[in-house]
């Protein structure tokens, strides 16, 4: 299979838990996890911190493949597909 | 007509025989242990889970008062117990008691991170987290791979839950806390204006739907490993499940790797099970240990600082003499002095001590005193070597005979 070239762009659905909030999203397909989360947090879509103070630890899982998607390989590495549906996950903390 | 008298008996746990069926041990259950610590929405959910199953002896571990705020998640408060002076836990084992006589209860009314002896954890099969706070699960996590016992965490939020099984052998969870976690941690520990008591404010929405979901699944995650050998290989321990309600499905996400330097990874020993207590003195505890190991150079390792000395910048003044445990110190200090609010109370540089020997200049001080819980395992060196020594003698404080 040929590799796409490298600035291949997929459209992706977002779901940020635990609000459900859904956010359409163009990415480039070599884009990892790690990069996804960290500007999401950079353009402040997401807070750092729950409304307790408690710093959120994000994690990306695909609804597709049913699990969590490693933060270091890309979307391309991790067979996302073009339209796919990403959870936007935080550690959460509450029980309460 | 001749009538044959027929007599039938009645097995009080006949209404558990379902569970039976399906292969769980109704006796290894009814001998189980569990310490529940937190009883808030999801703490509800778990207890009244596990009184309905018949599981023998329940401990309740929660230092808040039933609030109007948790009527609307939490099966087992009503209106009545809102009156501001009733404890969750108190509260939680009434209602249990009501839903199954033949289960047994304790409620402790303390926080897990200073008021749960080591002893306690050590007699329980299992730990089930129903918390609200990093620091609390980073206690647990301490005392139970201390005791060498799996916990089950829970967390909720809106629609959605976490599950995580941790255990000694196999998932830690201090070391998948992250660089931002720690950094937000040690700001609480580290702060003396603070009490480390973690008070939920209450601003994270959680429901009653979460919570029973995730409740449900942190139950069926303890059986595995306490109600049936043959349902222990399908235990989720290693295997964190993400639950979005959203469309009611779960996920699998991954475990975090275990790190070789990490503060939980250290095991305590089979300790010396002594007639001692918390409420005994420091110079009879040590007089104890050195009768019993025929050595004098013992010295008792406390789990925190007791802190001796503090400074107010306000009042230009120090404090000295004071012997308060750190984690006690923003409450006591409170009762004790009239600090204004606005005044920076400081621990003073080398006021603290962590180490209990003759050379201890209160010799007549307690233990709890020096804020070690009931029923607690002592870390002891003896001439360099470490021991451990059990406050046995508080079995009877949390009521370990008769329950």
């Amino acid at each position: 299979m040929t590799p796409p070239n490298l600035n291949a762009v997929i459209g992706l659905t977002i779901r940020i838990m635990p609000s459900g909030e859904e956010l359409d999203v163009e990415l480039p397909l070599y884009s990892t996890g790690k990069e996804i989360i960290d500007e999401l947090l950079n353009q402040q879509v997401i807070p750092r911190n729950s409304p307790e103070g408690d710093p959120y630890v994000y994690k990306l899982a695909s609804k597709s493949l049913g699990g969590e998607l490693s933060q270091e390989k890309s979307l391309f590495d991790m067979n996302i597909r073009d339209k796919d549906t990403l959870l936007l996950t935080p550690r959460l903390v509450a029980g309460c | 007509m001749h009538r044959v008298k027929q007599i039938i008996s009645i097995d009080p746990l006949s209404r558990y025989n379902p569970l039976e069926k399906a292969g769980w041990s109704l006796e290894l259950l009814k001998n189980a242990s569990v310490l529940v610590v937190g009883a808030g929405a999801l703490g509800n959910e778990v207890l009244k889970n596990l009184a309905l199953l018949s599981v023998g002896k329940i401990f309740i571990a929660d230092f808040d008062i039933v609030k109007h705020v948790n009527l609307s998640k939490s099966v087992l408060f009503r209106e009545s117990d809102c009156d501001g002076t009733r404890h969750k836990a108190t509260v939680a084992a009434e209602r249990l008691q009501e839903i199954n006589p033949a289960v047994r209860i304790q409620p402790i009314l303390g926080d897990i991170s200073i008021d749960v002896g080591l002893g306690l954890i050590r007699r329980m099969d299992i730990v089930i987290g129903c918390l609200d706070n990093l620091l609390a699960r980073l206690a647990i996590n301490r005392l139970c791979f201390k005791m060498n016992k799996p916990w089950v965490d829970g967390a909720i939020e809106n629609l959605a839950g976490q599950l995580n099984v941790f255990s000694p052998e196999g998932e830690c969870y201090e070391c998948r806390l992250t660089d931002s976690e720690w950094a937000h941690l040690h700001r609480r520990i580290g702060c003396p204006d603070i009490a480390i008591q973690n008070i939920s404010q209450g601003r994270i929405p959680t429901s009653p739907l979460s919570a029973s979901v995730i409740g449900a699944l942190q139950v069926i995650e303890a059986l595995k490993l306490i109600g049936s050998p043959k349902m222990r290989k399908y235990s989720r321990a290693g295997s964190p499940i993400y639950f979005d309600g959203m469309d009611a499905s779960t996920l699998s996400m991954e475990a975090a790797p275990r790190k070789d330097e990490c503060e939980s990874h250290f095991a305590y020993g089979t300790p010396i099970e002594a007639s001692l207590s918390a409420q005994d003195t420091v110079g009879d505890v040590l007089a104890w240990i050195s009768a019993y190991f025929g050595q004098e150079d013992a010295s008792i390792i406390l789990d925190h600082e007791v802190i001796t000395a503090v400074g107010s910048e306000m009042q230009d003044r120090v404090y000295d003499g004071l012997y308060i445990p750190k984690p006690h110190l923003s409450g006591r200090l409170k009762s004790m002095f009239q600090f204004d609010s606005a005044d920076t109370v400081r621990i003073m540089p080398g006021a603290t001590l962590t180490v209990l020997d003759k050379r201890f200049p209160h010799p007549e001080m307690t233990l709890a005193q020096l804020g070690v819980p009931p029923l607690h395992i002592l870390q002891v060196s003896i001439a360099g070597d470490p021991v451990f020594v059990e406050l046995t003698g508080d079995e009877r404080f949390w009521r370990m005979e008769t329950l």
